[in-house]
């Protein structure tokens, strides 16, 4: 039986703006009562679909000058930075959509 | 209830294992498979007949969640697998070699539900929608796998 649920169980994140040209940047907003671990949501995504990264506090860059995702936590809010570079527009988009799905919904089991 | 049939081809410039090894580990496919959210339990961790796993789509709004079992993995030609909750589907990507290259085939066999048909659109529109999705996730795979 599928089950339908009109609430998505995951964490609330929006994107707030958008800029395409040669490198792709978003920026993004999550409201929570408790910062999850970004760095292994966003880190292990990327391992995920090969994408090396170095991990560092509040940001992780991507190998190669591909870019780099940062967070900035605050009582209620995270505001999180994305940038891709170095990638077809096409892969941008998927990666960007790849990292904003694992913003919403990695690792929830461990909350 | 009839039975629909979607088929995608493309050639990937990547050697056919790089391309079945992306493909098989189920919870990568959320970076490739539109409005696929959420894939987790997966058991057990490698790709292997009888490997099940959950999984959430977003459909607009909606949240639809169910179960897959992968049914075959032969490396690096075969990796198939069935949604074994809600309405019956067989997935099935067959890599060929082409050269350096490989040769990806995705074919995806469901039930046609009626109710679903009589209520949001006709057969045909209701095929068109998955083949245009059978589509999608090539390109998607395509351009992951190169660029």
């Amino acid at each position: 039986m599928i089950r339908l649920r009109f609430l998505h169980p995951g964490r609330h994140v929006w994107r707030l703006w958008r800029q395409r040209g040669a490198a792709v940047e978003e920026r993004w907003i999550s409201l929570r009562r408790v910062p999850p671990n970004w760095e292994r949501i966003f880190s292990s995504t990327l391992d995920l679909i090969w994408l090396p990264n170095t991990p560092q506090p509040g940001r992780i860059k991507l190998s190669d000058q591909r870019g780099f995702i940062t967070w900035h936590e605050s009582r209620l809010v995270t505001r999180i930075t994305v940038r891709l570079a170095g990638f077809s527009a096409a892969k941008q988009s998927l990666v960007a959509t790849t990292l904003l799905k694992a913003a919403r919904f990695h690792l929830l089991e461990e909350e | 209830m009839p039975i629909g049939k979607a088929t995608q081809s493309a050639t990937i410039s990547a050697p056919p294992q790089k391309v079945y090894d992306f493909i098989a580990e189920a919870t990568r496919a959320t970076s490739f498979i539109p409005g696929l959210s959420r894939i987790h339990n997966v058991q057990p961790a490698t790709a292997q007949p009888g490997q099940t796993w959950e999984y959430e789509f977003d459909w607009f709004g909606l949240v639809v969640s169910g179960k897959s079992k992968c049914t075959r993995s032969e490396r690096p030609k075969v990796y198939e697998f069935q949604t074994i909750t809600g309405n019956p589907s067989t997935w099935t990507y067959k890599i060929e070699s082409s050269g350096v290259n490989a040769h990806l085939t995705l074919e995806v066999h469901y039930e046609i539900p009626g109710n679903v048909v009589a209520r949001f659109a006709s057969q045909p529109v209701f095929e068109k929608m998955n083949q245009d999705r059978a589509r999608e996730i090539v390109s998607n795979l395509k351009t992951m796998l190169e660029s």
